[in-house]
């Protein structure tokens, strides 16, 4: 007599090694385990896949490295298939960040400054894991009437896990509003930006000073700009280079 | 553009999206003579019918609009007159030889050749029919400038992005000249600008005034050039009562640089102190 076994219960798969939520790294390895009620972890076969990618051929691996991964969430999954093809209907998985491959990062961060004051930000460039030592180009800049922004422009070279860091100031001689810092990172044919700003403590309120004639400087432009409130030349505040009309302060 | 006029010492007040006066609640659009809408200025408000109906109530009521360029060429629409074309997103930019003259205009004073280096991005496909065609584009003839009146007053609007480049440090000595005397004809563009050459004699009536309660004792007369610099003081003596007007005799060679020159007059008392501060009375061209 034979007793024909039939085997309709999959595997259950399990991821024992892998990253955790967040890496500063491009390269992951993952290793996983199967388990099946009747057939032997030896018998088993896994298949994988990154994200929406396409799954692996069946093999017997139970480990795989993957690398050069994008910045960014991604997640792993991976399932086990016995003898007689059945596949675990609900693959293990494992959801995680790859971080960027350099960071930037300005500190302290951008806040109010009251009038007479400087700031002295410090721009940390650290290279992650760009696999080659690579050339970095950084710069600093920012523009508005009353505030000096110290240019800042640097060129440097990191190995992967290697940091860096330069520092340029903010003046605010009598700036109304913000002033918009643009901290730019060069790197790998791409840009890193924070556009970021810092604020005065004073907001200008036009109505504290009728018939007032003054001048606005600005680190960008060769000549201060004349302001007369009885003049007969308006200028509309609205358009490129008009971001620090808010600095008129009365709610525009 | 507030920067580029301060080179001349052109003051100037800001104008909120909302048109009113920043600083002056008690003042109006309609109080002002010249509205300059720099690069991009129309950019978000080319939609709203009321800054489109406070635009044309400006000029109709004889108010100057000097627009620069924009993104696209529809954002002009939203000025009267509704001309229209293409902006710097829909266009390349140019500069060495950019533009060239198509009519002559008292703007053009202080331009020694009919091709202008020039920031120019965009060019005009519509515009009002009594529009003066002022700059074309070199590349394709299109207009780059056009003037037109709307109502009491005028709209001159262009695809220069003067402003941006005078931050960036690219305006051109021929975009300076133009921006300065555009300037100057628009703050009075129905007075009349005589035309000299250098060397040239100078022979003009100055007009003056005394606005104040007190007899003035004598006229001082001062020659500026287009940049505001002064060239020259002479004092006549005449005496004006209040309120009286007389016309001044004055006298010059024409000189360099080219562009719109400027006479103005104080008022001084016998004692020689200034009763009536320095007014822009009298311009001529060269």
């Amino acid at each position: 007599m034979v007793y024909l076994c039939l085997d309709s219960t999959p595997p259950e798969t399990t991821i024992e090694e892998g990253p955790g939520e967040y890496v500063d790294t491009c390269d992951v390895s993952f290793g996983w385990s199967g388990a099946d009620d009747r057939a032997p972890t030896a018998a088993l076969v896994y298949s994988y896949k990154l994200d929406g990618g396409d799954w692996s051929e069946y093999t017997k691996e139970t480990t795989c490295s993957l690398s050069n991964l994008k910045e960014g969430e991604h997640t792993f999954y991976v399932k086990a298939m016995d003898r007689m093809a059945n596949e675990d209907a609900t693959p293990a998985e494992r959801s995680f960040t790859v971080g960027p491959p350099f960071i930037l990062s300005v500190n302290p961060p951008f806040a109010e400054v009251s009038k007479g004051e400087t700031v002295t930000h410090t721009v940390r460039v650290k290279n992650n894991y760009v696999p080659i030592t690579e050339s970095f180009s950084l710069s600093a800049y920012g523009s508005a009437p009353g505030w000096s922004v110290s240019g800042l422009s640097a060129s440097f070279s990191l190995v992967p896990g290697g940091e860096t860091s330069y520092s340029f100031q903010v003046a605010n001689s009598g700036g109304y509003g913000d002033v918009d810092i643009d901290v730019d990172l060069l790197a790998m044919a791409e840009t890193k930006s924070q556009e970021v700003y810092d604020w005065s403590a004073e907001p200008y309120n036009p109505y504290e000073h009728p018939d007032e004639t003054y001048e606005i400087s600005s680190t960008i432009y060769p000549t201060p700009w004349k302001i007369d409130t009885e003049s007969k030349i308006g200028i509309l505040l609205s358009g490129w280079g008009m971001d620090w009309a808010i600095f008129w302060g009365d709610g525009m | 553009m507030g920067h580029l006029l301060g080179r001349w010492n052109v003051e100037t007040v800001g104008v909120k999206p909302d048109l009113t006066i920043v600083g002056e609640p008690e003042r109006s659009l309609n109080d002002l003579d010249v509205l300059l809408i720099g690069t991009g200025g129309l950019t978000g408000l080319d939609n709203s019918s009321t800054f489109r109906s406070k635009l044309a109530g400006f000029t109709s009521q004889g108010g100057v609009i000097i627009c620069l360029t924009s993104q696209y060429g529809y954002e002009l629409n939203a000025l009267p007159g509704s001309p229209s074309g293409y902006g710097w997103s829909e266009d390349q930019s140019c500069h060495t030889n950019a533009v060239y003259i198509d009519t002559y205009h008292p703007m053009f004073a202080g331009q020694d050749s009919a091709n202008l280096d020039a920031n120019v991005d965009g060019y005009f496909t519509n515009w009002p029919d009594n529009a003066t065609i002022l700059l074309r584009r070199t590349k394709n003839g299109m207009p780059a400038m056009v003037a037109y009146p709307y109502g009491l007053g005028w709209v001159v609007v262009s695809t220069l992005y003067s402003d941006w480049s005078y931050a960036h440090g690219g305006i051109t000595l021929d975009e300076t000249a133009l921006i300065r005397d555009l300037i100057s004809w628009a703050k009075n563009p129905d007075r009349e600008i005589k035309e000299y050459k250098p060397s040239q004699t100078v022979n003009i009536n100055v007009p003056v005034t005394n606005h104040t309660d007190t007899t003035s004792n004598s006229v001082l007369l001062t020659l500026l050039d287009p940049n505001k610099n002064v060239v020259y003081r002479t004092e006549v003596m005449h005496s004006l009562l209040p309120g009286q007007t007389a016309e001044i005799p004055f006298t010059c060679t024409a000189s360099l640089p080219l562009g719109i020159w400027w006479v103005n007059y104080a008022l001084k008392d016998s004692s020689g102190n200034t009763l009536q501060p320095e007014t822009q009375e009298e311009i001529k061209l060269l």
